[in-house]
C-alpha cells in the first residue's frame, strides 16, 4: 500500500509519549544565564551610549548580590549546592591543587608538587574561569594509561604497515606506485614506528579520566555557590603528567554561574566579590577537600563612549572600561580602526572575545592566539591582552573591513 | 516563576517529547535530536522576545530547529553526513509502538540531502506552501519546487507511489520553451 507521507510524518511526530525529555530546570538555568548576559551587554551599550559614569552590577541585571548566590542550607549534602564546604574534611596535604593559567600553559618550581593552598587564582571580570588543576596519579591509573598508550600506538604502526602493504600489492587503479608514493608510505609506517618507542619510553605520559573524581567547588562566605558539577565539554579528563609521572596537570572548566538548589534553577552569573575556590576530591571512605583558593570576581564597567564619527559602534561589541585610544587605520578610517581600552580582569582580552558573539566556543587561554582575527558584521577583528604606558591593563582592538 | 519560564515549562513537558521526534526526522538520530531541540530552546527564550503562548512558542522553536539544523550541517564534517545514510541507530527508534510504514519514511528521508529534507518537513508535516517554505529557507520558490520535485522522486523510488505528494503547486513548469 502507498503511504500517505503528510499523515506518516504527522503521525511520526504527534503520536507516542508525551514525557518530557529535558529537565526542565537545568534548561531554564541555560537560558537565564544566557539572558542575563545579554541583558548586561545591551545595558552596557544603551548607557554607554548616553553619556553615563556608571553603571552597576551588569552582570546581575541590578539585583542585589545577595539575592542572586543561593542561600546556605543546612539540609544540603556536603560538597553540594548551598552547603557549608567545612563540611568536607580537609586533607593535608592535599591530594590535589590549583594553578592559574595564564595563556593556556602553565608554570611551576616543582613540576612534581601538588599547588600550595592559599595562593591566588586572579581577578576575572568574565564568568568562566580554567585554573589546571593538580593531581596525584596512582601507580595503577599510571601503568593503566602506559598500556592504553603503547596499545593504541601498536594500532596505529598494524594499521600504517597494512595500509603500505596493500597499497603496494594492489595499487588504485592499477596504476604502479610512484617513488614518492612508497616513500610516503614508508615515512608512515617509520613515523608510527617512532610513536610506539615514544609510548613505551617517554617519562611524561597523557591519558584521560580521574581516578579522585575532582571536582571544583566556589564558595562565598563558606557556602558553596557554583561549581564544575556539569561541565562541558569536560577538559578535566584530559592530562599530562609530570616526567616522573608522580603527579597529572590538566585544565579545567567552570562557568562561574549560580548552581542549582531547591528549586532554583540556578544560572545566574556570580556577582562581583572575593570567593573562595576549593576542589572536593574521592578520598577513601568518602570524599576531601583541598583549598582554598582566593577569586576576585570585578564587575564590567560601562562601555566607553566618545568615539569619532564613522566608527562602527553598533556593528563590533567592545567590552567596558576607559577609551584609551582609538585612530583611525589609513588615516580616514574607511580602512579599520585601532583601538585600546582599559579594564580590570586578567581575562578581559577573552572576554571581549567572547561579546564579540555569544555563541563562540569558549576556551580556556586568557587571551586568543596572536593573529587570530574574528569576522563581525563585515569587519575582521582583532584582540589582544596589552598594558598602557603606566601600567594598567588594557584591550587593543584591531578592527579592519571584513 | 517568570511568564517565559511557565510558557517553557509547558511547552517542554506537553511537546517536548514531539519536538524532539520533529528534530529527529532531520537529523536521523535522536539524541542529536535532543540536543537540537535544547539549542532551539535556549536560542528562543534567550532572546527576549514575548513568547506567552505555548502554542505560538512551538511554531517558533520549530522554525528554529531548522534554522539550526541547517547551519550545523553546512559545518559538519562530510563523513559525518554520509554516517546517517549508511545507518540508523537502534536507539532513533520512536518509544512508542511505531509502524513499517513510519520507519520506511523515517529511513528513506534520510537519504535526502538535508535541504531536501528540510523542504519535504516542512511541506507535508508543517503543512506550509511553496512560497511559505521559500521564504523559511530563504531560497526562491522555483528552488523550493525543484527540491521538493527531486525529493517526492527519491522517495517513490524507495517506497512505491505517494499520491498525496503530487499537489498541484509543485507541478514543475518547464523553462525555455518557446510557443
Amino acid at each position: 500500500m502507498s503511504p500517505d507521507l503528510t499523515r506518516t510524518l504527522h503521525d511520526a511526530v504527534d503520536t507516542g509519549p508525551d514525557d518530557s525529555p529535558f529537565d526542565v530546570l537545568t534548561l531554564t538555568g541555560r537560558i537565564r544565564r544566557r539572558r542575563t548576559v545579554r541583558a548586561g551587554v545591551r545595558g552596557g551599550v544603551a548607557v554607554g551610549a548616553v553619556g553615563a559614569v556608571a553603571l552597576g552590577a551588569v552582570y546581575v541585571g541590578g539585583r542585589q548580590p545577595s539575592s542572586v548566590l543561593p542561600a546556605a542550607r543546612a539540609d544540603a549534602e556536603p560538597g553540594t549546592c548551598a552547603s557549608d564546604i567545612g563540611l568536607l574534611p580537609a586533607a593535608d596535604p592535599g591530594r590535589v591543587g590549583l594553578l592559574p593559567s595564564t595563556d593556556g600553559s602553565w608554570y611551576q618550581d616543582e613540576p612534581s608538587a601538588i599547588p600550595p593552598q592559599g595562593t591566588d587564582l586572579g581577578t576575572l571580570v568574565g564568568r568562566f574561569m580554567s585554573p589546571v588543576l593538580v593531581r596525584e596519579l596512582s601507580p595503577g591509573a599510571r601503568d593503566a594509561a602506559v598500556a592504553e598508550l603503547v596499545r593504541s600506538a601498536n594500532e596505529s604502526l598494524a594499521a600504517a604497515e597494512e595500509r603500505r602493504s596493500s597499497r603496494l600489492a594492489a595499487p588504485p587503479g592499477g596504476v604502479p606506485l610512484t617513488a614518492g608514493e612508497v616513500a610516503a608510505l614508508d615515512r608512515g609506517v617509520e613515523v608510527a614506528r617512532q610513536q610506539l618507542e615514544l609510548a613505551q619510553t617517554s617519562e611524561t605520559i597523557t591519558g584521560v579520566g580521574d581516578e579522585l573524581d575532582s571536582q571544583v567547588l566556589v564558595t562565598h562566605d563558606g557556602t558553596v555557590v557554583a561549581s564544575d558539577a556539569d561541565p562541558s565539554p569536560d577538559p578535566r579528563y584530559s592530562w599530562t603528567s609530570s616526567p616522573d609521572r608522580s603527579v597529572v596537570m590538566g585544565l579545567t572548566s567552570t562557568e562561574l554561574i549560580t548552581c542549582a538548589s531547591d528549586g532554583d534553577p540556578g544560572g545566574e552569573p556570580l556577582p562581583a566579590g572575593e570567593y573562595a575556590v576549593y576542589v572536593s576530591y574521592a578520598e577513601a571512605g568518602g570524599r576531601a577537600v583541598a583549598g582554598p583558593w582566593s577569586l576576585t570576581l570585578v564587575d564590567m564597567p560601562p562601555v566607553p563612549t566618545g568615539f569619532p564619527g564613522g566608527f562602527p559602534v553598533d556593528d563590533v561589541p567592545l567590552i567596558g572600561g576607559r577609551l584609551v585610544s582609538v585612530t583611525p587605520a589609513g588615516g580616514s578610517g574607511g580602512e579599520g580602526w585601532d583601538v585600546v581600552i582599559a579594564v580590570e580582569g586578567d581575562d578581559a582580552a577573552r572576554e571581549a572575545v567572547r561579546l564579540l558573539d555569544d555563541d563562540r566556543t569558549t576556551y580556556p587561554a586568557l587571551a586568543p592566539p596572536p593573529g587570530m582575527t574574528f569576522p563581525v558584521a563585515g569587519w575582521e577583528v582583532g584582540i589582544a591582552a596589552s598594558t598602557s604606558p603606566d601600567g594598567e591593563p588594557t584591550v587593543a582592538y584591531s578592527i579592519r573591513r571584513g | 516563576m517568570t511568564t517565559w519560564e511557565q510558557v517553557l515549562d509547558e511547552l517542554v513537558r506537553a511537546r517536548g517529547r514531539a519536538l524532539v521526534r520533529y528534530a529527529t526526522l532531520l537529523t536521523g538520530d535522536e539524541r542529536e535530536g535532543e540536543d537540537l531541540v535544547q539549542d532551539a530552546l535556549v536560542r528562543c527564550f534567550s532572546q527576549g522576545r514575548p513568547l506567552r503562548d505555548p502554542g505560538a512558542a512551538e511554531a517558533y522553536v520549530r522554525q528554529a530547529i531548522l534554522t539550526i539544523f541547517l547551519d550545523s550541517y553546512r559545518r559538519r564534517a562530510r563523513w559525518t553526513a554520509v554516517r546517517h545514510l549508511l545507518a540508523r541507530d537502534d536507539d532513533t527508534a520512536d518509544h512508542g509502538p511505531a509502524s513499517t510504514t513510519r520507519l520506511d519514511v523515517q529511513t528513506a528521508l534520510l537519504t535526502l540531502r538535508p535541504r531536501l529534507r528540510a523542504c519535504v518537513v516542512l511541506r507535508f508535516y508543517d503543512d506550509l506552501t511553496v512560497p511559505e517554505i521559500a521564504r523559511r529557507l530563504a531560497i526562491s520558490d522555483g528552488t523550493v519546487k525543484r527540491y521538493l520535485f527531486d525529493a517526492i522522486g527519491q522517495l517513490e523510488s524507495l517506497l512505491g507511489p505517494l499520491p498525496d505528494a503530487h499537489t498541484i503547486d509543485i507541478q514543475l513548469v518547464p523553462t525555455g520553451v518557446t510557443r
